[in-house]
């Protein structure tokens, strides 16, 4: 299983959409740093996240950070650098998006 | 599509010259074959651009990306493989391509990355 770890602003650029395209099914999405934006509820990229049947994951020092806290589409789950660093041992791999 | 433990692919990404990433990407994919690690490369996205044929960035002070890529199999990495998505929304197809390259459909990329027992980005 791979995780795949999302840099970017959806609107900025193609990493999400890109990571979307590739991603197997059972994979996990982790949204980092700007690429945060795409859990905002009601958001197109937050719909498609939810499509995608991957787990998906926010960094909260990132959502937190940005103001996002309570206003993230349900099925996000927030991790912490701790839950970063679990997700990666669970993985086989980390592909990085930016 | 099940690669070794220690097989490596590297993902570029991003257009030739705009910043190093790519040049990156090359000289880390020509260490790991001098210690013979086990390397396949992917291009999508933007990455796709490398792979023109008649790349003259002289005039930009960089160096070929290019002329990398064809010294690429003297180095023994053979396994250069390309997205097709990426191709067919920029208006490209594989006879302008300049190295030999194996693409990948819509069903076979996800598993293909998937294989590898580390992926990096450039």
């Amino acid at each position: 299983m791979l995780l795949h770890a999302v840099f970017t602003s959806p609107d900025n650029d193609h990493a999400l959409a890109s990571c979307l395209r590739v991603a197997l099914p059972d994979s996990c999405i982790l949204l980092l740093q700007d690429a945060v934006y795409a859990a905002y509820t009601n958001s197109t990229h937050a719909s498609r996240l939810r499509e995608s049947g991957s787990r998906i994951y926010a960094l909260r020092e990132d959502v937190e950070a940005r103001g996002l806290c309570g206003a993230l589409d349900e099925g996000i789950e927030l991790v912490d650098y701790a839950g970063f660093v679990e997700l990666s041992v669970e993985c086989h791999a980390v592909q990085s998006w930016y | 599509m099940q690669q070794p433990d220690n097989s490596t692919l590297l993902v570029f990404r991003q257009p030739p010259y705009g910043q190093a990433l790519a040049r990156a990407g090359y000289d880390l994919a020509l260490a790991a074959a001098a210690f013979d690690q086990p390397i396949s490369l992917l291009f999508m996205d933007d990455g796709v651009w490398q792979l023109l044929p008649e790349q003259d960035p002289s005039a930009i002070e960089a160096k070929s990306v290019a002329r990398t890529l064809d010294s690429l199999p003297l180095y023994d990495i053979d396994s250069v493989y390309v997205e097709t998505a990426s191709l067919v929304s920029r208006g490209l197809s594989v006879e302008q391509l300049r190295a030999n390259v194996l693409l990948l459909d819509d069903t076979e990329v996800g598993s293909f990355i998937n294989g590898f027992g580390q992926v990096i980005t450039f």
